[in-house]
């Protein structure tokens, strides 16, 4: 078969499925768009329970008998982990910026790697703050120390395996734009 | 050609409609709509990071077709099993180049020189005619 065959073919299967001017409109809207409708609902989800940790810790985890420094930290690594989160939800939503394929494509790649070190280190950080709160003011006995190894086990394969799907994510950009590469491939 | 269930197909479909929504008021005419329309679709597609799924659909009737038809949809279907086989990339330029995009303005929608597009073109025949004739 030979590219006009396949023109042909191509022209011939098309325009068989007509959309209404309401399902249209319906596709436009953001609750109706399939993955940031379920990106945004993880958001919210994450969101309403980190800002009831941070209400509730303070009476619920013995805020009070823990230093102030180790107090700030938690707080300010956990807002931090929100905010990112919601900064890269928005970076998300729009990744056509630019004239032609290739260079939106560089953008959004190069905007997607910024987000992914952002979000991994908000995030060690705040699983390394939640881990030196809980072992803060504690009198270390031999009982603590499996929960403490359990806990740097958790963050450390937590860690890995969001560094693993923020790689797949930009390799796959980066194969598609090596191939747009001329110098690449001569 | 790049979804494989038909749920996947709406979903992409979806996203599209939506980036060109958001993307209008940016449009500033400089090319005709069907082609920022096109770059728009297909960047959305690069872009997207859902993996490809096993298309499996169970009809409790068999589809009657006309013998026409039939061969058209075989044709069809032998079509896009062979784009698979390409690479995302050259999806992208095959599907400009079926819609009757001339060199330039693939070049121009994808970004990369005419000559290189050529160049594309060819690996890409090359590649579906092996696909095709086995």
């Amino acid at each position: 078969m030979e590219l006009n065959d396949l023109k042909e073919t191509w022209t011939g299967g098309m325009a068989n499925e007509v959309k209404s001017q309401a399902e249209l409109i319906k596709m436009t809207q953001l609750q109706n768009h399939p993955d940031l409708k379920r990106a945004r609902l993880r958001l919210v989800i994450e969101g309403v329970i980190l800002i009831l940790f941070l209400g509730m810790y303070y009476e619920a985890l013995d805020g009070a008998e823990k230093s102030l420094g180790v107090n700030i930290l938690l707080v300010i690594s956990c807002t931090a982990f929100v905010v990112v989160r919601f900064a890269g939800w928005l970076a998300i939503r729009k990744p056509i910026k630019y004239d032609n394929i290739s260079t939106s494509m560089i953008a959004f790649l190069k905007e997607l790697k910024r987000i992914s070190r952002i979000t991994q280190v908000t995030s060690t950080v705040f699983g390394l703050a939640f881990i030196l709160y809980f072992i803060s003011g504690l009198e270390l006995r031999t009982v603590h120390y499996p929960i403490i190894l359990g806990m740097i086990i958790t963050l450390i394969l937590l860690v890995f395996w969001s560094s693993r799907i923020w790689n797949q994510r930009t390799t796959t950009l980066e194969k598609i734009l090596v191939e747009f590469d001329e110098n690449e491939n001569k | 050609m790049y979804r494989d269930t038909k749920e996947d197909q709406e979903d992409l479909f979806q996203e599209i409609v939506f980036q060109l929504w958001k993307s209008y008021p940016t449009f500033r005419g400089d090319s005709m709509v069907s082609t920022w329309m096109y770059r728009i679709a297909l960047n959305t597609a690069l872009a997207s990071f859902r993996k490809n799924s096993v298309a499996l659909e169970f009809k409790a009737t068999l589809p009657i077709q006309k013998d026409v038809e039939l061969e058209h949809s075989k044709n069809q279907q032998r079509m896009f099993e062979a784009f698979k086989k390409l690479s995302k990339a050259e999806r992208a330029i095959i599907a400009l180049y079926l819609e009757d995009y001339s060199y330039r303005e693939i070049s121009e929608i994808i970004g990369i020189t005419e000559n290189y597009v050529g160049v594309k073109m060819g690996r890409i025949r090359t590649k579906l005619r092996t696909i095709m004739n086995k």
